[in-house]
């Protein structure tokens, strides 16, 4: 079994001296837990693990943070490394170093290929992984998240990615085809025909080519033939010729218009404008505004509203109400500036669509219609030499721009010009083609010509679209069939995975979530018909309940996002029993977290763990219930070093530790602390009732005395002295600990090093008895069908048993 | 784990007729997912040397 012997880690990200985490507590592999607030450096660890199996950090890479800024600044790409130090028969090491020259792959040394043979699936889970579980509105993204736990991110990513390629095209083939089918309508409405092909449009082509006394085609090649000839006898006819000419610009006309005005949309832009500039300042806070409503959806939640949640300084007053005030101040400048953004994009996209329509319309090279429409296409001239510049504005960021002043330029109003004159020039060139048609064989033989000239450039576009439509249609429906048969597959491996390990996500939430008997059997249901598609079931009351959000809250979403993720680290990781939790316990209630340690103490117990939160209380849980683990503290961090960082100890390794150094003061403290978090769980596994003390003042004789009495009382047989009760008798002999249960938080009260000591030795044989170092629980009583049991949760510690009584002396 | 060039594998047994396709489609796939820019960029030469081939051929005559 490969085990992890030390992490280390240099140079990456905030980590810029060598961080190492010792997995080996005396000869034996262990797990690790690192504390840390926020910012320390801790979560750099898992980035580097990440990028150790990826060679990339997802999240950071989707935030748009380059393969070049994972090395610490500082080390300017070198030496920037994750060096993984193993206990195996032939694994002894795996180290990633960042490549400067090629920075997609690390250089690789050690054993890593034989690790990564072994390490395969993702064993990493962060807090902001297990939010997108539970919080992302995205049905995808919780498809996304079950993919990836089951090795099948590339597959997804493919699918994903492959998705977008292939909508893109889908819809390239949609624009084709309606060209293809305009042109084929073109066609016909000239031929008066319903077939488009190439004889139906030579023999038409011959009609007006027998009229003219043309040479016929065979082909569609030799059509051109047939056009210059007519051109030819139409230059002869120069009423003809400009009549072919105004009904060619009378084409392209009706294809210009409608304009639409730009000047409103310029005058509101404007007005936005001057708005948002007034208040630029508070427009700079606005990139707070996402994180404010995220923060009044997390604090609603926490039960320690007091503390922020993001930079976890504790905040005098009502934090929800603070930054709910906040938020709201920025909403309407929010609203504003999303209108103001808008609006800039409609008046960008409106100047483009202009700017086509000249480019088309300016083509024309009639010289008389040059010269009936001069000034329109002098305006022409003036709007397309303009508009690039003011979009060119326009594209600037809000803060780069000084004034906004578009509405009055010469462009705009000459956009306007030309919209007002739109019903004259129709009108003078309908006029125009009026007057030059008088003539019924001059009219025919323009007509011809137009006829003529427009069937061949539609034949020539029907030609060529049909070969694209044929190409890419070829092209699309592979990619669909690709697709589906992708798609299938990841649903089918997901239904099947998930069948497998449902017995262990159900167990496991179950562990998480036991408080609530009627919520269980927690499933995964696929939504047919749909690609990306993933919904929770559970069984609620008997029921099954799709979607599970309808009763379940989003904390117990969160138990089965973990369940999950553990359920699926146990069934791919058999190889290399390992996983890393990056303080995914934050989206617990604080009263589940236990639980969590409880969870892996009972089903993990062979795997190694490494285990990052922020939270004090979790860690000293965690410490509690894994004596045994490496412990560090990130106590703070700075650019030239990065994390400073210490081991730890654990409660019991302090105490010993100063009374060692014989410092009876804190050792007293540190015992009373922990004594007092003690006799907290087992008041409460014990179901002791302790006397209601207003002020909420207690000592430890306030706990101490109902629990003893509450154990003598469950766990006495007749004339039968219980070993606990002797050595209950032993702890509460003389004054010394009577004293020490009222007055150990005043310093001024002088207890011995000695004193100190005699009463944690004692509590320590105590502990002994009633903590189960396999399953890391204290003995709780419980009554089944009038049957009295004292036993911890695995009930390897079960007080109850014969061998701890001894006949009453 | 399952890996995806095994899949492609399989997914070209399972259909031969596709194989081509697939053989080009494989140049665009990565462990990054599908370079979808780099596929959109051959598509659109695909189209335009088709609508180029078009041309030439209504051409041919004018030419001689």
């Amino acid at each position: 079994m490969l085990k992890i012997k030390k992490i280390t880690v240099e140079n990456f990200r905030g980590l810029r001296l060598p961080v190492s985490i010792d997995f080996v507590k005396g000869s034996k592999t262990t797990s690790a837990l690192i504390y840390g607030r926020n910012g320390t450096g801790k979560s750099s660890m898992v980035d580097a693990w990440e990028w150790l199996h990826k060679f990339y950090i997802e999240n950071l890479s989707r935030e748009g943070v380059l393969l070049t800024d994972l090395p610490h600044k500082a080390s300017g790409g070198i030496n920037s490394y994750i060096s993984v130090d193993f206990q195996h028969t032939s694994i002894n090491n795996a180290t990633a170093t960042f490549n400067s020259k090629k920075i997609t792959t690390p250089t690789t040394t050690g054993e890593y290929n034989e690790f990564r043979a072994l390490s395969s699936y993702p064993n990493y889970l962060r807090y902001t992984d297990l939010n997108d579980f539970i919080c992302n509105k995205r049905k995808a993204a919780r498809y996304e998240y079950i993919a990836k736990y089951f090795g099948l991110e590339k597959f997804s990513l493919l699918q994903d990615t492959l998705q977008t390629s292939l909508n893109k095209q889908l819809s390239n083939l949609q624009k084709l085809q309606k060209d293809f089918e305009a042109s084929s309508n073109a066609i016909n409405s000239i031929t008066g025909l319903t077939t488009v092909d190439e004889a139906t449009v030579v023999k038409f082509i011959n009609t007006i080519a027998s009229k003219h006394k043309i040479s016929a085609i065979t082909t569609f090649k030799q059509a051109e033939n047939v056009k210059a000839a007519l051109q030819k006898i139409i230059q002869e006819n120069p009423v003809a010729k400009e009549l072919t000419e105004w009904k060619a610009f009378q084409l392209r006309q009706n294809q210009f218009y409608l304009i639409t005005t730009a000047k409103v949309n310029c005058t509101a832009l404007e007005e936005l404008f001057t708005d948002l500039k007034q208040n630029e300042e508070s427009v700079k806070q606005l990139i707070l505004s996402s994180l404010y409503e995220q923060s009044i959806e997390v604090i609603s939640k926490l039960e320690d509203k007091s503390k922020c949640p993001v930079c976890d300084e504790a905040f005098d007053g009502d934090l929800l109400q603070h930054v709910t005030a906040k938020h709201n101040s920025l909403a309407a400048l929010n609203k504003k500036k999303t209108e103001f953004d808008a609006k800039k994009s409609l008046v960008e996209k409106q100047f483009e669509v202009i700017l086509r329509k000249i480019a088309a319309i300016e083509a024309e090279s009639s010289a008389v219609v040059l010269l009936a429409f001069q000034s329109f296409f002098d305006d022409l001239k003036t709007i397309a030499s303009t508009l690039p510049t003011l979009n060119a504005t326009l594209k600037k960021q809000l803060k780069d721009l000084a004034t906004l002043s578009i509405s009055n330029d010469e462009a705009i109003a000459k956009i306007d010009t030309i919209i007002s004159k739109e019903v004259a020039s129709k009108t003078l060139v309908a006029d125009k083609i009026a007057a030059l048609s008088k003539d019924e064989k001059t009219k025919n033989l323009a007509q011809d010509y137009t006829n003529l000239s427009n069937i061949i450039d539609n034949f020539k576009s029907h030609s060529i679209n049909k070969e694209k439509v044929t190409y890419l249609k070829n092209i699309t429906d592979n990619l669909q069939t690709f697709f589906n048969s992708l798609t299938s597959y990841i649903q089918t491996e997901i239904q099947n995975t998930f069948t497998v390990i449902s017995a262990d996500v159900v167990d496991y939430f179950n562990v998480l979530e036991n408080s609530n008997p009627d919520i269980k059997n927690p499933a995964l249901k696929l939504i047919t018909g749909k690609d990306k598609a993933v919904e929770l079931e559970i069984e609620f009351a008997s029921e099954k309940i799709t979607p599970a959000f309808k009763f379940l809250s989003e904390s117990q979403v969160n138990s089965f996002g973990l369940a999950f993720f553990l359920a699926a680290v146990k069934r791919f990781n058999k190889d290399f029993k390992f996983f890393i939790l990056d303080d995914v316990v934050n989206s617990f209630d604080s009263f589940k977290r236990p639980r969590v340690a409880k969870l892996i103490a009972t089903k993990f117990s062979d795997f190694q763990v490494l285990m990052i939160t922020h939270d004090q209380i979790f860690f000293d849980t965690v410490q509690r219930k894994f004596p045994e683990w490496q412990r560090y503290k990130f106590t703070s961090w700075d650019y030239s070093t990065g994390p400073k960082f210490k081991p730890s100890k654990n409660y019991l390794e302090e105490i010993q530790a100063h009374i060692d150094e014989d410092n009876p003061i804190t050792a007293g403290q540190t015992l009373g602390k922990y004594l007092e978090w003690t006799f907290g769980i087992l008041c409460q596994n014990m179901e002791t009732p302790i006397p209601y003390r207003v002020e909420n003042i207690y000592t430890l004789s306030d706990y101490y005395n109902p629990l003893a009495k509450r154990f003598r009382d469950k766990i006495k047989l007749p004339n039968k002295q219980h070993k606990l009760f002797e050595l209950l008798d032993d702890f509460e002999t003389g004054t010394i600990f009577r004293n020490y249960c009222v007055h150990w938080k005043n310093e001024a009260t002088q207890f011995t090093s000695e004193e100190i000591e005699a009463i944690f030795k004692k509590w320590v044989e105590i502990e002994e008895i009633i903590f189960c170092t396999s399953c890391k629980s204290f003995a709780h009583y419980k009554n089944i069908s009038n049957t009295n049991y004292v036993r911890c949760d695995c009930g390897a510690a079960n007080l109850l048993e014969e061998k701890y009584y001894s006949p009453k002396k | 784990m399952p890996e995806l060039k095994d899949w492609i594998a399989g997914f070209k047994i399972d259909k031969p007729e596709l194989n081509d396709f697939v053989v080009k489609l494989e140049g665009f796939i990565s462990d990054t997912g599908f370079n979808t820019s780099k596929f959109e960029n051959a598509v659109a030469i695909g189209l335009q040397r088709k609508e180029e081939e078009v041309i030439k051929t209504f051409r041919e005559d004018v030419e001689n």
